[in-house]
């Protein structure tokens, strides 16, 4: 569903990716943030998504200025394994 | 609790080995070792490590009937240090060989202080004792292998004396305490890679059946009728494999949207189990439509 939902965070760097492209597949949407949850005081993520009727390629997660292939979205701190990191957020190519 | 042990059986061993007994039998095997007379060493090596192992064996009769009878005990338990400072001294009795033994080794002085103790308080005297005996069972089999095939020259007594220092160790509580943690965390790491296994599954499959809406959603909005009316048919055989609803009035529009939400169903946040998402997969692979 669009909107702002807590993601866990706990997820390794490939989890979390995995995760996140399974809600946009399924939900018809598209991440657009992904931030540490400040409020909550645990330790998780708050992940953004709007409307998206296209199909979007999958999503990878690597460590910031790290190499990855796709298209860079983002990069962003959020808590992966527990521990704050962090992270660049990359679009692969549908397919891939 | 148990039958009563029979008097001959009482002794700690057939013959307590005494520290001075020990001592000669060293020194005897130690000279035999250097004028040359290997088979002798040998045989005085198998001796003393028997010996050293059946009162290792008394001990560690007793002290399992206490700590499995002896309630007490198990509230003792509680506090993971006077455990640990009980255990680590439950099978020596002073003065016999086995005091050596414990001397010998300071493998365990101060570990089981590193215990967590709530994880320590989780863990019954079945459970202990489960993999003290385990423990032991396979430290005795590698001993008795090595002392009947193995000679002085590839297997001195200072290496039996290893040995039998791991088997005394293994049947100690804070020993299963160690092995019953990294058992824990293998099976940790299993759970950790079932997880990361299942959400690449779950990406896989969501990544599929999005491309299987896009295609039926293309084909009925499209203008060719055939290619339209597969679709709706292929849209009511997966609907109502995966058991919703869809009527026989239904438009290709609102079939297409039954699909969506039984997509949104299968989203992981809605269905933990992965249960809604397998069979939408299933279904959808069913109807074939490359």
């Amino acid at each position: 569903m669009p909107g702002t939902v807590p993601v866990n965070g706990n997820y390794s760097m490939g989890d979390l990716a995995n995760y996140l492209t399974t809600k946009e597949q399924l939900d018809f949407t598209q991440l657009t943030a992904l931030t540490i949850d400040f409020v909550s005081g645990q330790q998780r993520n708050l992940a953004t998504f709007i409307p998206q009727p296209n199909q979007l390629g999958p999503l990878a997660i690597c460590a910031k200025g790290a190499s990855s292939p796709g298209t860079k979205i983002f990069t962003t701190t959020a808590y992966v394994n527990n521990a704050q990191t962090g992270i660049d957020v990359y679009r692969l190519a549908l397919g891939s | 609790m148990g039958p009563k042990m029979p008097q001959e059986l009482r002794a700690p061993s057939l013959s307590l080995y005494s520290a001075e007994d020990f001592d000669a039998d060293v020194k005897a095997y130690r000279a035999d070792v250097k004028n040359g007379s290997l088979d002798d060493a040998r045989a005085l090596r198998n001796q003393i490590a028997y010996r050293v192992m059946a009162d290792i064996e008394a001990g560690y009769g007793k002290f399992e009937m206490r700590i499995t009878s002896d309630r007490a005990v198990q509230a003792t338990a509680s506090d993971a240090t006077v455990l640990g400072l009980s255990a680590a001294t439950a099978v020596i009795t002073p003065g016999d060989v086995t005091g050596i033994l414990a001397a010998t080794s300071t493998a365990f002085q101060g570990t089981w202080h590193s215990y967590d103790k709530n994880f320590f308080r989780e863990k019954t005297t079945e459970a202990l004792i489960a993999q003290m005996r385990a423990a032991r069972r396979t430290k005795q089999a590698q001993l008795i292998t090595a002392l009947e095939n193995r000679d002085v020259k590839s297997y001195p007594l200072d290496a039996v004396w290893i040995d039998l220092v791991d088997f005394y160790y293994a049947g100690t509580v804070p020993s299963a305490l160690v092995d019953i943690a990294a058992s824990a965390g293998s099976d940790a790491q299993k759970a950790d890679a079932t997880l990361n296994a299942a959400l690449a599954q779950a990406a896989k499959q969501a990544i599929s059946i999005r491309a299987a809406y896009q295609k039926l959603a293309a084909a009925i909005n499209g203008t060719d009728r055939a290619e339209r009316d597969g679709a709706v048919q292929s849209l009511k055989q997966i609907l109502t494999q995966i058991g919703y609803d869809h009527g026989e009035d239904l438009a290709p529009a609102q079939l297409l949207q039954l699909l969506q939400k039984a997509m949104s169903d299968a989203d992981p946040d809605n269905d933990p189990t992965g249960a809604k998402l397998k069979a939408l997969n299933a279904a959808i692979a069913a109807a074939n439509l490359n």
